[in-house]
């Protein structure tokens, strides 16, 4: 299961499993950020190739009107992936 | 993987059923006995050829068998079609991660990560029913 919480101050919380099943509902979420923001991924334990692909989607939207993600808070195996895939140079992360 | 015990389940062929698989690999595999990277990369692992299988593999199944087999050592995962057309993931086309971000094209992530995080991976395929098989070290 995956929670999605959009705050105040523009930044996108990620909470549970982002896994292929998951990829419809965040799909409708994510289509909806028009803005360069942060997501905390701090409560995010894992994520699959489906939910890379949704946040590469979203990034390339962002990126192509001067805008993009900022992941933080990624715990050592979603780094791991993150840099396999060689999203370290597509996504700023921190 | 003489001397292992095996335990098997049917889910259907559909992306609904991997919470089910999830939780049917941390049911039979012993609490602690991968270690958290080592889960994290067999539930990947399953996730990403289960969903191959539920995406491209053309056939008339409607249900994989899951069969987890662990010894003292390993654990290894089959996923088995029993009536599919073959498609061999250790032969998919190597992704090119390096392409900047407007070149970058869908499809063959999961297999790249499969494969650089995995301790192995395996395939048969015989009389239209196909195997893919992942195996992960014990620690």
């Amino acid at each position: 299961m995956l929670e999605i919480t959009f705050s105040e101050d523009g930044t996108i919380r990620l909470r549970g499993r982002f896994d292929a099943s998951q990829v419809e509902s965040a799909g409708a979420a994510f289509c909806g950020v028009r803005d360069s923001c942060t997501v905390d991924c701090s409560e995010l334990s894992y994520i699959s190739s489906a939910g890379l692909g949704l946040l590469f989607a979203t990034q390339r939207r962002l990126v192509d009107s001067g805008r993009g993600l900022r992941l933080i808070n990624l715990n050592p195996h979603i780094r791991e992936v993150f840099r396999i895939a060689g999203f370290d140079r597509v996504f700023e992360i921190a | 993987m003489a001397g292992s015990a095996t335990t098997s389940r049917g889910f259907d062929k559909s992306l609904g059923s991997l919470a089910g698989i999830f939780s049917f690999l941390d049911e039979v595999l012993p609490h602690g006995s991968l270690g958290e990277r080592g889960r994290f990369v067999l539930h990947l692992a399953v996730e990403e050829l289960f969903t191959n299988m539920v995406k491209y593999n053309a056939g008339i199944s409607r249900r994989i068998e899951v069969r987890i087999a662990v010894d003292n050592d390993y654990v290894r995962v089959d996923l088995v079609d029993p009536d599919t057309d073959p498609f061999d993931p250790s032969q998919w086309p190597s992704v090119d991660v390096g392409a900047p971000i407007a070149e970058r094209r869908p499809g063959g992530l999961g297999l790249h990560l499969v494969r650089a995080m995995a301790d192995g991976l395996d395939y048969h395929y015989r009389g239209r029913e196909m195997t893919v098989s992942v195996t992960q070290h014990l620690e």
